[in-house]
């Protein structure tokens, strides 16, 4: 690993705990749908981030870690709207 | 006595095809059968204006006209009052952090994490075009009176967004990575038999979905207005038989932006004039209009030049031409996170005033 990707590496590690850390936080003030909000958040960030940090992956991994992402887009469209069914 | 199109439509049947995918649908016969080539259009478009005017300039202004205020017109409706951006507070506070933090990392390391910041941009920008085709179909069935069973929905939902799937996944099993201001997007080298694969699943999806939808009707004693198969079939021409069109394809974003405005016109119109208690007038409707449009257009402008502009003088790595192409990004990658939120039929709030139209806005005689 480059030490530019470790640096990124160490950048998405920091997002990915200050979304933890958040969602912890505001577990009283917010509904449960920012709560799925969030973590769905974390599962975005950290497909990118598997994308950016593994360049000699497998064929299908990447193809699996797109799909991956299509599907999140799927999820995304109850995004902060779990609650109105 | 109104017809089935007449009463589905917001403002006529007519305008309301042309607004939803009928002006598209009409660009492409135009390119396919009477003008194949860029040549041929710019030569048309001399003979009808009298003056030597391009296709690619067109589409150039065409985006601060259309595309970019309706980047704006998203942003601009979430963030208009504090008690709707707390309604969705992840949306609207945490998603402009997070999606600011990857567009520096993509400038600050512009060959490792902007191809792929790029690259999620690319695959949402498609998606959340067929979602929005989706939308606006399940809208204008409801107008009809029709509701699409969940069989009938999941069929049209299969070929609207295979229409989407096939060619993104056919564009990943080319050799040669393709190119987004001067950044260089990688490829997964997918099997080409995929883009076999979809053609069949878009071809039993789209019988699939006529099927269903006219025993949707024949159920509800409801006739089937045309407008309900519009953006599905403007959307497949969009990607599949258009997207190989020079002349054609460089205007599918503005097709997109127009169909999103024109719902989302309505929706202003009626918003305000619910929220503020005004009479329904042609004076009204005019006045609005006009504001929202100036709103939206000088939104676009501190969107897509100013920002671009004020991120380019901050000096990362990325070229300035790159940043720019970053910063664009990052714009629409906040607008499929905020369109994706504030644009839920299921909620009463977005679906009860979409049941209104234009006369009604206008206090006109029915």
């Amino acid at each position: 690993m480059t030490p530019d990707m470790l640096t990124i590496a160490h950048i998405f590690f920091l997002l990915l705990l200050g979304i933890g850390v958040l969602a912890y936080l505001l577990r009283r003030q917010l509904q449960a749908r920012g709560l799925l909000a969030l973590h769905l958040l974390s599962f975005l960030v950290s497909l990118l981030g598997l994308l950016i940090l593994t360049p000699d992956r497998p064929l299908w991994i990447g193809g699996a870690i797109a799909a991956a992402m299509v599907g999140c887009f799927w999820l995304m469209a109850r995004f902060e709207n779990t609650d109105r069914g | 006595m109104t017809t089935t199109a007449a009463r589905t439509a917001f403002v006529s049947p007519f305008w309301d095809f042309l607004a939803i995918g009928g002006i598209s649908l009409l660009h492409y016969l135009l390119f396919r059968y009477f003008m194949p080539t860029v040549t041929a259009m710019d030569a048309g478009l001399e003979n009808l204006l009298g003056v030597s005017i391009s296709g690619a300039w067109v589409a150039a202004y065409l985006v601060w006209a259309v595309n970019h205020p309706h980047f704006s017109a998203t942003s601009a409706r979430l963030y208009r009052s504090r008690s709707l951006m707390m309604q969705f507070p992840v949306t609207a506070l945490g998603i402009p952090v997070l999606v600011t933090v990857f567009a520096l990392l993509a400038m600050a390391y512009p060959t490792i994490v902007a191809p792929w910041f790029t690259k999620l941009f690319m695959y949402w920008s498609s998606y959340h075009f067929s979602a929005q085709t989706l939308g606006v179909s399940v809208l204008y069935a409801r107008r009809n009176g029709l509701t699409l069973t969940p069989l009938a929905r999941r069929a049209l939902a299969i070929f609207i967004f295979s229409t989407y799937l096939a060619p993104t996944l056919r564009a990943e099993s080319y050799a040669e990575p393709s190119n987004y201001y001067g950044i260089i997007l990688p490829l997964l080298g997918l099997p080409p038999f995929l883009w076999d694969v979809f053609q069949w699943i878009l071809a039993l999806s789209a019988v699939a979905s006529v099927l269903l939808i006219a025993r949707c009707a024949k159920t509800t004693h409801q006739r089937v207005s045309v407008l309900i198969f519009v953006p599905a079939v403007t959307q497949f021409v969009w990607f599949i038989p258009g997207g190989a069109i020079e002349g054609f394809r460089e205007f599918v974003p503005a097709y997109h932006s127009l169909q999103y405005l024109f719902i989302a016109w309505i929706m202003q119109l009626r918003e305000k004039q619910v929220e503020r208690n005004l009479a329904p007038s042609r004076r009204y409707v005019r006045l609005e209009t006009l504001r929202w449009l100036a709103v939206n257009v000088a939104g676009g402008v501190f969107l897509f030049y100013l920002l671009p502009t004020g991120a380019q003088q901050l000096g990362f790595a990325a070229e300035p031409f790159q940043t720019w192409g970053i910063v664009i990004a990052a714009v629409q990658i906040h607008h499929f996170f905020v369109d994706g939120v504030i644009w839920k039929l299921k909620n009463p709030a977005v679906g009860q005033p979409l049941m209104t139209d234009l006369d009604e806005l206008q206090g006109a005689p029915r």
